[in-house]
């Protein structure tokens, strides 16, 4: 039988490949190769062949990835962000799954707000999180003159620095894990227990071999972007040095004189880290894979829990800590005169708001013209994203392995990198002459927050694709359902949620994308991050950190009420019955 | 089992970047280079149609607004740091997007001079105000043009933790650690820094300036990414003193911050800020017209004063209006400039120098 069949078990039979299957796979793979492959490919050139596609005298020097070892910078570089990204994975993994389990095991007050601020960590900007702990932490920051402690030193070590990404990024394996726990088959606890398995049986025996390829997509998660990840580092370059990967590109590229080769050269090795790693998480996806919302799945409701407050309590200090400190120290320092006057009366100010809110205050016009693009953004990467999981997920298409690189890779190479591929690719001459100069118009912002955005968008949605069996689909492909209707029909609905909140992750994130707004926004375009970071960068703390309190408050009220919206609307199409 | 043969859900992806690519084949983008184009002085031309693009550094739209009003010459201004200005002119060296860009460091715009990548044999009609200083600067082929000059960094200290005679009066002080953890932009990542340690370099040689250097990081060199931060710390007395760029101090001693500088009596490393077209603008005209409206006393006068920070410089353009100058400048202050060229060939050396000393 040619349809999408039911794969049986963990072995999974695919269907034959067809016509239709095989347009969508080579439209979504054209569209990633625009989008992501050959400006990465360009930027990955210049490693070996310095010039190639920029000028005409390029010539080949493989040699050039044979500098690692002697540039001390370099190797620090690699030292370090292997040691943050392996650091955050564990930490950020543990805490992640740990508080995904808890808050799907028991039911305590306050558990829903581990979801929201899982969500509001992901929508928030690293930069502007690093920056509220640069400000909290630094010698002459809020922890010495609120709390009288130098916690400095404990922060601006190694040490610290994991627990801060830890912290940051743990929602990958909160949300992976949750996505899992979400829908949960209760006869397979129900019969283990019957068995007179107890609650830590059960937990090892069927929960956590069910979790499992969620825990390690997640933590692999944390990993790859803790890797590629530029706003810790840009806000850290304040106050403590500490080169990684990203940070060298980005000098590299930056810096003058601009090396472009040496940019390559490190954005190889990058890839390379990423590469192996998603390896590992292909072949833990791959020999783990179960159809675990079957004919019998259903919402889980947990059980109240029996230390409710002990919950509540763990619950509120990760807040504290993770969500909090940082932005409390952003909200402080935004209403002090001076960082290091502390909250004292004649040092508590509301000018740096009124600046900020004033006419014609480059803030304020950088804030729309973010707003717009992290729309179009939004849009393009949650359709490209729900079209990339269907062809990945029900597919035999035969580049999947492809789509699924493509898809991924991007969140692990720097934004800067991405967008200096995209000067190279959309200011080609012959682009020009053929009349696609996208290059110096905000549509290129557009198109690259959606190649950065697109693995997010992916991975949320595959969390949830996965769990739909095969079975759903080619009952309705069976019944004559084209593959259009049964993606709208059958897909849509049930992952709503996914799609909903990969829109508005795009959305929240897609503001703040720092990289690309700094090489590819049009003269005379201000963006938000771009001036945050700029008068962070002059020593503008109060300013800086006005206008990324303001627009953090407008990016999670626009996040919920999408949020909010898209549930409604997309709920009205949500199936009354479960089609198995 | 049959499949169907078309997928409406494809439309709305494809409308979409359908519409992207639509909405570009509107941008118009000049194509004609300034090979065979009209070199004529900018009196005696006509400037090209459509806005004139300047990549700058200093004054942003204090200058563009200005010269659009004093020429109607439109333009289109990216107001960005030095090294976003020169990574960008380098990711579009095949293609370049910049009609004039105005940098603080005469070292790169040399640097791009000798790659080509300037205009260059063009005549400028207002170089003749340039005085004596500015006129040993510019190139023989106006491929870049100086403007002013300002210090890159004086030694600024903070007043509670050092009286005024405890302050370093020499460079070669800072070298005492007493004074550590000094305060200083990153040299390897601040446009501004690499003025500073550009000259110790020509003055010292290369083995002097690392030693140099490599004493003051032993003793604990903090660096910053930009001035900025860099005032921040010595402000708060995170660190005791800092190299810290003139406009920089003025700011904190202005908003009452315990800070106070000293000028070197044998000069403060300075850096110039230039002019330049690039060599394949397709509005040489226009360009010309930017770079001779700069060297008039008129609009250095006005950029002075409204410039803000940017406004605090030495003019090379003689019978400039300097009274808007803050009075703690001090009016005889030297300024000790690389030469342009030494700049240029040692620029990756010395920051890969830097680079590499602070990750160890």
């Amino acid at each position: 039988m040619a349809a999408l069949l039911h794969r049986p078990g963990g072995a999974s039979r695919r269907p034959r490949r067809t016509a239709p299957e095989n347009i969508l796979g080579w439209l979504v793979l054209a569209v990633l190769s625009v989008l992501v492959g050959l400006p990465l490919l360009l930027v990955l050139a210049q490693g070996v062949a310095p010039g190639l596609g920029l000028a005409p005298d390029w010539s080949l020097r493989p040699e050039l990835l044979g500098e690692i070892l002697r540039r001390p910078l370099w190797q620090a570089s690699l030292v370090n962000s292997l040691t943050l990204a392996t650091g955050a994975m564990v930490l950020g993994g543990v805490l992640g799954t740990g508080l995904a389990l808890l808050r799907h095991t028991v039911s305590f007050p306050g558990a829903r707000l581990l979801d929201a601020a899982a969500w509001a960590l992901l929508v928030s900007p690293s930069f502007v999180l690093a920056q509220g702990w640069v400000l909290f932490a630094s010698p002459s920051g809020v922890a010495v003159s609120t709390l009288g402690l130098d916690v400095s030193h404990l922060v601006f070590s190694p040490g610290g620095l994991i627990v801060i990404m830890g912290l940051i990024k743990y929602p990958f394996a909160y949300l992976a894990a949750s996505a899992a726990l979400h829908w949960d088959d209760g006869s397979y606890r129900q019969a283990a227990a019957l068995s007179g398995a107890r609650p830590w049986t059960v937990l090892r025996t069927v929960r956590v071999p069910l979790l499992t390829p969620a825990v390690v997509s997640g933590a692999v998660l944390v990993f790859v972007d803790v890797l590629g990840d530029f706003g810790l580092p840009a806000a850290l370059s304040a106050a403590y040095h500490y080169p990684t990967l990203p940070y060298s590109i980005y000098a590299s590229v930056r810096q003058s004189p601009v090396s472009f080769a040496l940019g390559g050269v490190l954005s190889f090795y990058l890839v390379l880290i990423i590469a192996a790693a998603l390896l590992v998480y292909f072949r833990a996806l791959r020999s783990s894979r179960y159809d675990f919302l079957t004919g019998r799945a259903r919402r889980t409701e947990p059980p109240p829990a029996r230390w409710p407050w002990l919950w509540s309590g763990v619950t509120g200090l990760v807040l504290l800590v993770a969500f909090g400190l940082p932005l409390g120290t952003s909200l402080q320092v935004s209403l002090s005169r001076t960082l290091h006057g502390g909250p004292v009366p004649g040092n508590l100010t509301l000018e740096h708001y009124a600046e900020v809110l004033s006419s014609g205050s480059r803030m304020l016009e950088g804030m729309g013209h973010s707003l717009s693009v992290a729309l179009g953004a939004a849009v393009l990467t949650t359709v490209l994203g729900f079209l990339v999981g269907v062809v990945l997920t029900f597919t035999r298409f035969r580049a999947r392995f492809l789509i699924d690189m493509a898809g991924t890779v991007a969140l692990a190479v720097p934004g800067i990198v991405l967008a200096v591929g995209y000067i190279f690719l959309w200011n080609q001459p012959v682009l020009a002459s053929a009349g696609l100069a996208l290059y110096g118009q905000p549509v290129l912002l557009v198109l690259a927050g959606t190649a950065a955005a697109l693995p997010v968008a992916v991975r949320l949605q595959l969390g949830a694709l996965a769990q739909v069996p095969d079975s759903l689909l080619s009952a309705a492909g069976l019944s004559g359902a084209r593959l259009a209707t049964r993606l709208r029909t059958v897909l849509v609905p049930l992952v709503a949620p996914a799609l909903v909140s990969a829109f508005a992750a795009v959305l929240a994130s897609g503001i703040f994308d720092l990289a690309a707004a700094t090489m590819l926004a049009p003269p005379s375009y201000t963006t938000l991050p771009v001036e945050i970071l700029l008068e962070y960068d002059r020593g503008r703390y109060g300013y800086a950190t006005a206008g990324a309190v303001l627009s953090s408050l407008l990016v999670l009220a626009l996040a919920a009420a999408s949020t909010i919206l898209g549930r409604r609307l997309l709920g009205g199409a949500q199936p009354s019955g479960r089609r198995t | 089992m049959p499949l169907p043969d078309r997928s409406p859900v494809l439309a709305p992806a494809t409308a979409a970047l359908l519409a992207l690519g639509l909405s570009a084949c509107a941008s118009g983008v000049p194509s004609a280079a300034t090979d065979g184009a009209d070199l004529s002085p900018s009196s005696e031309c006509t400037a090209e149609e459509g806005a004139l693009r300047v990549y700058l550094n200093p004054w942003g739209p204090t200058l563009s607004d200005r010269f659009t009003q004093d020429t109607g010459i439109e333009t289109e201004i990216a107001d960005l740091g030095g090294g976003e200005i020169l990574a960008r002119i380098a990711a579009e060296a095949n293609n370049p997007q910049w009609d004039v860009v105005v940098l603080d460091g005469h070292g790169s715009l040399e640097a791009l001079r000798e790659q080509d990548r300037l205009l260059a044999g063009h005549t400028l009609e207002n170089t003749g105000n340039l005085d004596s200083d500015g006129q040993e600067l510019l190139p023989e082929d106006n491929a870049w043009v100086p403007v002013s000059r300002h210090a890159a960094a004086v030694i600024a200290y903070n007043t509670d933790r050092l009286d005024p005679q405890e302050a370093p009066t020499r460079w070669e002080d800072l070298a005492d650690p007493a004074y550590a953890p000094l305060g200083i932009a990153d040299p390897a990542v601040a446009a501004p820094a690499y003025p500073i340690v550009s000259w110790f370099y020509q003055e010292l040689g290369d083995a002097g300036a690392e030693e140099f250097f490599g004493t003051l990081a032993d003793h604990g060199l903090n660096t910053y990414e930009k001035n900025g931060p860099v005032g921040q710390a010595l402000a708060s007395g995170e660190v005791p003193v800092a190299a810290l760029q003139e406009q920089n101090v003025y700011g904190l001693i202005d908003s009452g911050e315990p800070v106070d500088f000293v000028w070197p009596e044998e000069g403060a490393p300075g850096v110039v800020r230039s002019a330049a077209i690039s060599a394949q603008t397709p509005r040489p005209c226009a360009a010309q017209k930017l770079v001779d409206w700069l060297l008039t006393p008129e609009t250095m006068g006005h950029l002075m004063a409204e410039g803000g920070d940017d406004g605090i410089i030495t003019p090379f353009v003689s019978g400039t209006d300097t009274s808007s100058l803050p009075e703690a400048r001090p009016e005889d202050g030297r300024l000790l400039l690389t030469d342009a060229s030494f700049a240029a060939e040692n620029e990756a050396d010395i920051k890969n120098w830097f680079a590499d000393r602070m990750a160890q």
